[in-house]
């Protein structure tokens, strides 16, 4: 730590900074910061000859509106839910990858296909999987006798929600399987072998040494991912627009709407306030909880 | 040599600036490859016959033009010719982008030419020319004719005979509905059936009475309202609550439900689908029990920025779009029903499936086209909660009274 101390090399160092620290401020902060001044002001594009600042009337009406708390709710549930079995599925897809095996490198390509598409496009492919007159699923089961009548599974708000984190999680997969294989690959085989020669069995060796190992790797991925998630209102807005009658909205998607459908950047953007608030929250437990600055500690 | 080459660096900057190419910048939002295709064919030929001009066409992509374009004008990016939708003309308009073209009309032949709906939705706000149209989307009745050849049933003339008709079709067990309901961005189809119930709806407002009441409170539009939603339960997918435009025509041509409400551009993909072997066919809108039907009309067409430095070239532009020939290639082409007279007259629009929105023209008194308020603040929220209320209905959640309460309440205020 020494060398920070000497001068030059602090210039140095701030001077290497600026740059990037330049490219940051303008292109992310600026709009973010402007996004968030918009969430309090009359900000219209139908008509922007008055743009005031609207005395919390956005927020206000944000907070009035029934839907927004259905939004909410949905919000914690595709996040949860979502991210919960994409880290099961890709953590168990990664143990199965990393034992080689012959073709493993063709089926870790095609298992990790569905990352490399766009949220949208899945979005649509799952829209037509989960029709509910001519969908492919209906019609299978129906044909294995399952159900007699085909399932409304995006105009019954009873499965709207559910279909859309089915495709969330189909889609997500691949990212914790990619991450979490990468991780596996980097454990040391020496700490398997002296856990061996300890006497460890299988599972002891999965919590003991896997588990600590890859920490590092489990934490950023879940994080990463859970804003992600949340942020990503792709899948949704291909697939049930947020609808039967708002019932699958979550925050992201209601944003969108407000922009895309109403042209009001204000309420867009105060629901873009309420994600930044959440997501700011849910970062510092979440790192607090996980104690992220031990992990990776032997 | 360093003189020299300053001066033939002038000589240069001097010669661009007087023998140069006048740059205009045309942005499309009703984006699709074809049709891309189509405009770049029609910018060449514009070009060869103005030398002098160079269009550079910027084409975003469908689902997120409409806000690529507003924000371009609204940070006064080079834009000189610009499509303009229904449902943006106003805030185009409000945020003072949009040329006022009266005076260039003034010396144009051609625009005495044109139908009335073309020079009533060029004008739609304030009364000011600020666009030529290049088209309109009006619905009309598409059935499969094999289907009700088959069921000896007639194409229906009224809406309560699409009511019986759709109904005779359906049978849920062996998944056979008989009409094509809309989901979301539903409120075309719902306002023109309950409208058509309405005996005096005003034409110049659309949603207001002849007294000056806004139509939901009247006890026909509830009587229609509820029709309408007896239509949904007794005769349609219960799935299509959310469907969209793909899902809507996926029904149709797959012969799911034989009844089908769309626009113009609807046909060519129903015709590559079907074929055309008179597996399907195109009649006016059933009439309503007022004796009328009331239609909306969707348009879009071509504007010119205010801030535009070549506000005359772009005009030439738009007035090599809008001519007969163009227009009519246009119109073929991209499935919008053509703006002019004599375009009417030519051979295409006069067979086919384009007898049945020829009909609806030729019929004044039955067919009324009605202006809808897309140039009110509140037509874009009210969109959502038009959708939003009516699937609640249709769950169960909201009775219908409360919906057109809800609904009468924003247009109150707005007139």
């Amino acid at each position: 730590m020494k060398y920070l101390t000497k001068n030059t090399d602090r210039k140095f160092i701030f001077g290497m900074i600026i740059p990037s620290m330049a490219f940051i401020a303008v292109l992310i902060f600026t709009p973010a910061f402007r996004g968030v001044i918009m969430a309090f002001q009359n900000y219209s594009m139908f008509d922007l000859s008055d743009t005031s600042f609207n005395n919390f009337q956005n927020f206000r009406s944000l907070f009035e509106d029934e839907d927004f708390y259905v939004a909410l709710g949905n919000t914690f549930i595709w996040v949860f839910v979502s991210l919960l079995f994409q880290f099961i599925l890709g953590f168990w897809l990664a143990l199965l990858l990393k034992k080689p095996f012959r073709g493993r490198g063709i089926i870790t390509g095609l298992v990790f296909y569905p990352w490399a598409v766009s949220g949208f496009v899945i979005g649509l492919m799952w829209r037509w999987i989960f029709n509910g007159s001519s969908g492919v699923l209906n019609d299978i089961l129906m044909r294995i006798g399952l159900i007699s009548s085909p399932i409304g599974f995006l105009s019954d708000p009873a499965y709207a929600l559910p279909s859309a984190i089915a495709a969330n999680i189909w889609y997500g997969v691949p990212f914790f399987a990619i991450m979490i294989l990468a991780a596996l690959q980097s454990v040391p085989q020496n700490l398997y072998e002296a856990a061996e020669i300890d006497g460890a069995t299988a599972v002891k060796k999965f919590w003991n040494v896997t588990i600590p190992y890859i920490k590092p790797t489990i934490i950023n991925t879940t994080l990463i991912r859970f804003l992600w998630i949340m942020n990503f209102p792709d899948i949704i807005y291909a697939m049930t627009n947020g609808g039967p009658a708002g019932t699958s909205h979550i925050l992201s998607s209601l944003m969108i709407e407000k922009i895309y459908q109403t042209y009001d950047f204000g309420m867009g953007s105060a629901v873009g306030v309420v994600i930044i608030a959440i997501l700011s929250v849910y970062t510092l437990v979440y790192l607090k909880i996980t104690g992220s600055k031990n992990v990776g500690d032997f | 040599m360093k003189k020299l080459l300053i001066f033939v660096t002038c000589l240069l900057v001097t010669g661009m600036i007087f023998f140069g190419k006048t740059n205009l910048t045309m942005v499309e939002t009703i984006t699709s490859p074809s049709r891309t295709e189509l405009l770049k064919t029609f910018i060449s030929e514009f070009e060869a016959l103005h030398p002098d001009i160079a269009v550079e066409l910027i084409s975003p992509p469908y689902e997120s033009a409409d806000q690529k374009l507003s924000l371009m004008l609204n940070t006064n990016q080079k834009v000189d010719v610009l499509e303009v939708r229904d449902h943006t003309i106003k805030q185009f308009v409000n945020n003072k982008k949009l040329l006022n073209l009266e005076e260039y009309l003034k010396s144009w032949n051609e625009w005495s030419d044109m139908v009335n709906l073309t020079h009533e939705a060029a004008s739609y706000v304030d009364n000011t020319p600020y666009f030529i149209p290049y088209g309109f989307f009006v619905k009309a009745l598409f059935y499969r004719k094999d289907m009700l050849d088959e069921m000896g049933i007639e194409v229906p003339k009224t809406m309560e005979e699409l009511y019986l008709a759709a109904k005779k079709f359906t049978e849920s067990k062996s998944n056979q509905y008989g009409f094509d309901w809309r989901g979301p961005g539903e409120i075309g189809f719902t306002d023109t059936w309950m409208m058509s119930y309405v005996p005096d709806i005003d034409p110049k407002y659309g949603y207001l009475t002849t007294d000056g009441k806004v139509y939901f409170e009247s006890p026909e539009a509830l009587a229609a309202f509820k029709d309408w939603i007896k239509l949904f339960k007794d005769a349609c997918p219960p799935d299509s609550i959310s469907w969209g435009w793909s899902e809507q025509v996926n029904g149709f041509v797959s012969g799911l439900t034989p009844f089908l409400w769309q626009d113009p551009d609807t046909v060519p993909i129903c015709v590559e689908r079907l074929g055309s072997e008179g597996k399907f066919a195109v009649a006016p809108l059933p009439i309503g029990p007022s004796g009328k039907t009331f239609q909306q009309y969707g348009f879009a067409g071509w504007g010119v920025a205010s801030y535009s430095e070549h506000p005359k070239e772009a005009w030439e532009l738009v007035k090599f779009l809008s001519t007969k020939d163009i227009n009519i290639r246009f119109s073929k082409s991209n499935g919008t029903l053509p703006i002019g007279n004599s375009a009417w007259e030519d051979e295409f629009f006069n067979q086919g499936y384009y007898l049945g929105w020829k009909a609806m023209f030729d019929d004044p008194e039955h067919y009324v086209f009605i202006k809808i308020p897309f140039d009110k603040k509140e037509w874009g929220p009210y969109l959502t909660k038009h959708r939003d209320d009516l699937q609640k209905v249709i769950l169960g959640r909201m009775t219908p009274e409360e919906a057109l309460n809800r609904w009468a309440e924003t247009w109150k205020n707005a007139f």
